[in-house]
């Protein structure tokens, strides 16, 4: 029966085909992004890098949202780090398995929650705090944008950190406190350093999200074209490359849509590279267990 | 009776209440009187000072001079706080912010609160590496609370703020005058259609890529590049593929119209990688016994896909897939230049005509807030939006949990 | 609930104390041990003699390293666990609740089946025990003091720094003693500890084994009989949970009492 081997190679190009198509739709975003973008970056060049956005003077800057993205990014990181961290050591090393069972689903589930949702509750109740709090300007501010990040960057770094944790042989976590070390003195010189490249993976990965994040800043950070001022103010208010798109892309016509497309390829390339580094530090954790014993 | 542990639990009784008393002022901006603060300091530091001295009397061993110093620098802190003014004006640096003095005393009395509490393990485990323990726990246990909190917020409020707008008419009424009246009809008929119509493209793509990554795929060059393929999309922010979506499929497949058909494309590239993921994990999860089972009884390996591996990974492939749904069914900047025009589009007439969505619906109520009476309505769209997503994301979770021990 | 903070603040008591005849290391009396609900040891009666390598034989699952892990409380580690009865280490009991699991372990090292460094470098794994221990001594001095006496000095003195996790699976085994040596424990309990291992590098931890009673007191749990013959000087039967003979290695091996024991050492055994 020919048939029945030649069907099976057919099955097996096709499965081929269809998972190839990731690697097709990855190289069309970029080649798409990049013919609307060419334009832009014929007519301006390094223009683009620069700081001041001017339409009236036909300047077109992006640098205060690159500079806006990593700003709030940074500070999502400050606030999501810590208490990520601490919430995966209880998921991983300290919670008994029912309790597990219940919060990490519950983890998630902040995941779920659209960002649009985050950005509107961000805007309505936590600018309005802030503004009566700290007497600002406005209710926008990179102070909100940061919490409302650090926030919504929580699950994914506690689930991938919490992974990365679990990941760690017992028998190593046994070793320790065979040796007489507590059970927080094998977590802190054991379980934490031989998660590391996980943890720095997870890190890495809120990181990405926090500068791909668009409604939820758009709604918070003013989209104002301009360094904050003095430029580690967080109270004043600013644009990153998200919100800059989000919002001109309904308002704009002409070359300024291509050099929106610019900032999406600037976008694009900074989070696909982080992707990477992250993937690789992953397979790292998990390499070094799994190869070696 | 243990002075030590009698003190010490004292402390941590204190720093805690200190610690709540300093997290309902600043949460509630009530005014605050110096002395309050500095009392709770002085109280602090004061036990902090017994706890070091009866350590010292009892034990003669001086690691109580570590809790001493601290009791010190609280006291310091208290002391301190008598310079800052009534309203600190950071206008002359250019930073335009006035914040209250109220708000430092309700700061430093929710952060020493909470330093207190965890030091006061110390004395109580009678400064042993269990009382580094104890301690590290116990902030351990409070990051896991503060990483709930918000959900708890967000989920209070809106569904308090919520409840009231979501009525019959507000579920089945057309939008009228912006949102303004009128219900969100439209909306969540063109949130359903746009998702269903994304789970049937999404489906045998992100099936088929698990299938080759997880059946066929040996390691290899191919293989490599289709995983990090995999990765980079779905480490993609939404707002990129909204463009893409916008400069491929709408300008060059679609004429530049805005339609349902191009939304739902984009967002199955969105969700490809979440489905792609979860089915591969279902698939894996089959033993290879079973594989091997049916390759000797002379099946060929599309026959056994078919028949041996598929049926028991079907729950976790809804279920992967269902996620990637719940994501879509809440994203915005993915189909805001893909899909929809503004809030008079009506209900769905077509997959090559524009649509409403709810997401879409939220951000254009948010931007009338303040120029028109619309918030009632946000919150109800935003609880709506809520209710669908979540419901989804549940479902799927509870049906991953039921089914996770097959094997 | 105001119980339960009275009850915390009470003042740690003593530890209960027997003392137990010259000689006898360690004790169990009647000790039983739940993984859930079924019994993995039922009723254990057993002496360690000081400075003297005690195997504990048996088929497996039939509890040895259940057994094994109790003289250092290791089972705390899972949830599912209950036990019944007392251990007595130099006197103290063990189990009493007032008891230290961290203190115990301190006196009492472990090496595991298989050899599980820490992924540091060599130096650094067996400083580690000294570190949590707030032990004061000097890093380089216990490193080489321990690394000598676990016989592997000579083959790693130059790579101290290097990862733990690029040695040989011997060498990987013998570094996990030297760690255990660190602490300056007084019994060491091993579990199977050369299963992993290929012959040669068998024989060098046999050795080993031979040079540490002078001054430990060693519980090996092995499945191998010739080796349990070689390097024991008391030998444990056990069977389905229970002990079933204990007495000196020689007579064990030559004339046992128990014809279970018997069929099992003649390897007649199903
Ligand atoms: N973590 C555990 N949970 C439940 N049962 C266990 C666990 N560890 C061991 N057991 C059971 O206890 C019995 C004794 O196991 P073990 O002491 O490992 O045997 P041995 O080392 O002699 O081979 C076995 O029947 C085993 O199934
Ligand atoms: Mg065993």
């Amino acid at each position: 029966m020919v048939s029945r081997r030649v069907k099976d190679k057919l099955v097996h190009l096709t499965f081929f085909g269809i998972a190839a198509l990731s690697v097709v739709i990855i190289s069309f975003i970029f080649i798409f992004l990049f013919i609307r973008a060419y334009p832009a970056i014929d007519t301006f060049g390094t223009g683009l890098l620069g700081s001041e956005w001017n339409v009236s003077r036909n300047k077109f800057g992006l640098l205060p949202a690159m500079y806006g993205s990593v700003f709030v990014a940074v500070g999502a990181l400050a606030v999501a780090v810590p208490l990520g961290l601490g919430a995966a050591i209880y998921l991983s090393e300290i919670a008994p398995e029912r309790v597990r069972m219940i919060l990490k689903p519950l983890i998630e589930l902040l995941a779920g929650i659209p960002s649009i949702v985050y950005g509107f509750i961000g805007a309505i109740l936590l600018g309005r705090y802030l503004y009566d709090t700290f007497g600002m300007r406005g209710v926008n501010s990179f102070l909100a944008a940061m919490l409302v990040l650090g926030i919504m960057a929580l699950p994914i770094i506690v689930s991938m950190s919490d992974d990365a944790m679990k990941a760690v042989p017992k028998d190593l976590k046994d070793a320790s406190l065979a040796l007489g070390a507590t059970r927080w003195q094998t977590i802190r010189k054991v379980t934490i350093p031989a998660a590391i490249s996980g943890i720095t993976s997870a890190v890495i990965m809120g990181m990405g999200r926090a500068i791909g994040e668009t409604m939820a800043v758009m709604l918070i950070i003013g989209s104002v074209m301009k360094m904050p001022v003095p430029f580690f103010n967080v109270f004043d208010t600013g644009n990153t490359l998200t919100a800059l798109i989000a919002v001109q892309m309904g308002e704009s016509h002409g070359i300024i849509i291509n050099v929106l497309f610019t900032a999406g390829i600037m976008l694009f390339t900074i989070v696909a590279v982080m992707s990477v580094i992250s993937d690789i530090l992953q397979t790292r954790t998990t390499e070094k267990f799994e190869g070696k014993r | 009776m243990s002075g030590r542990k009698l003190i010490a639990l004292w402390l941590f009784v204190v720093s805690v209440v200190v610690a709540l008393m300093g997290f309902w002022f600043m949460a509630t901006r009530a005014s605050m009187d110096y002395w309050v603060m500095a009392g709770s300091l002085i109280l602090i530091s004061i036990t902090c000072y017994l706890s070091g001295v009866h350590h010292y009397l009892t034990t003669k061993n001086r690691h109580g001079r570590y809790i001493i110093l601290y009791g010190s620098v609280v006291l310091m802190v208290a002391g301190l706080s008598i310079y800052i003014p009534d309203v600190l004006d950071l206008r002359p640096w250019e930073i335009y912010t006035r914040i209250p003095s109220d708000f430092f005393f309700s700061f430093f009395m929710l952060i020493i609160g909470i330093l207190s509490s965890y030091v006061s393990f110390r004395p109580f485990h009678n400064f042993t590496k269990e009382g580094a323990q104890s301690g590290a726990y116990y902030i351990i246990h409070l990051s896991i609370i503060f990483t709930l909190f918000p959900l708890f917020l967000i989920m209070f409020n809106i569904i308090t703020r919520g409840m009231g707008g979501i009525t019959w008419e507000f579920l089945t009424e057309d939008i009228v005058s912006m949102g303004e009246k009128g219900g969100v009809y439209p909306a969540i008929l063109g949130t359903l259609a746009m998702i269903s119509l994304t789970a049937i493209i999404v489906l045998p793509l992100g099936v088929g890529t698990a299938i080759y990554l997880a059946e066929y795929a040996r390691k290899g060059l191919a293989v490599r590049v289709i995983r990090t393929a995999v990765n980079i999309l779905q480490g993609t922010p939404s707002i990129v593929h909204g463009l893409f979506g916008y400069a491929f499929f709408v300008l060059i497949l679609f004429n530049g119209q805005k339609c349902l058909l191009a939304g739902a494309l984009t967002l199955a590239i969105l969700t490809l990688p979440i489905v792609t993921r979860s089915a591969e994990e279902a698939l894996n999860a089959v033993p290879g016994e079973l594989r091997d089972a049916s390759l000797a009884l002379g099946a060929t390996k599309w026959q056994t896909i078919k028949k041996v591996v598929i049926p028991p990974s079907m729950p976790g492939i809804l279920t992967g897939t269902v996620l990637g749904i719940g994501r879509a069914a809440g994203e915005t900047a993915p189909i805001m230049f893909t899909a929809v025009y503004f809030s008079g589009t009506g209900t769905p007439s077509g997959l090559l005509r524009p649509i409403m969505a709810l997401p879409y619906h939220l951000l254009s109520l948010y931007r009338l807030v303040g120029y028109r009476d619309v918030e009632p309505q946000a919150w109800a769209t935003a609880l709506l939006l809520l209710i669908i997503v979540l419901g989804i994301n549940l479902s799927a979770i509870i049906v991953r949990e039921k089914y996770r021990q097959r094997f | 609930m105001i119980n339960k903070v009275l009850e915390l603040l009470k003042e740690e008591k003593a530890c209960q104390r027997i003392s137990l005849p010259p000689g006898i290391k360690a004790k169990t009396s009647g000790f039983s041990l739940w993984y859930g609900s079924t019994k993995a040891l039922k009723d254990i009666n057993i002496e360690i003699k000081e400075n003297k390598v005690t195997a504990i034989i048996g088929p497996s699952g039939c509890g040895k390293s259940t057994l094994l892990r109790c003289f250092n409380r290791m089972n705390d580690t899972i949830v599912s666990v209950r036990t019944e009865g007392n251990i007595w280490l130099d006197g103290y009991d063990i189990y009493d609740d007032v008891t230290d699991c961290v203190d115990i372990r301190r006196k009492v090292g472990m090496v595991f089946q298989k050899p599980n460094p820490f992924p540091f470098s060599i130096a650094n794994n067996i400083y580690y025990g000294c570190q949590v221990n707030d032990m004061d001594v000097e890093k380089d001095e216990v490193v080489e003091r321990c690394l000598k006496q676990a016989a592997l000095w000579e083959e790693v003195k130059d790579r101290l720094s290097e990862n733990a996790l690029s040695l040989s699976g011997g060498q990987q085994q013998r570094l996990c003693i030297a760690r255990a040596l660190a602490i300056e424990p007084e019994v060491i309990l091993m579990d199977e500890p050369c299963s992993a291992l290929d012959p040669i590098a068998t024989a060098k931890i046999e050795d080993l084994i031979h040079e540490l009673k002078k001054d430990y007191t060693v519980v090996i749990v092995t499945h191998n009989m010739q080796q349990a013959a070689r390097v024991s000087d008391y030998t444990a039967y056990m069977y389905l949970g229970e002990l079933i003979e204990f007495g000196k290695t020689k007579q064990i091996f030559e004339k046992p009492r128990e014809e279970n024991t018997e069929k099992y050492i003649t390897g007649r055994f199903g």
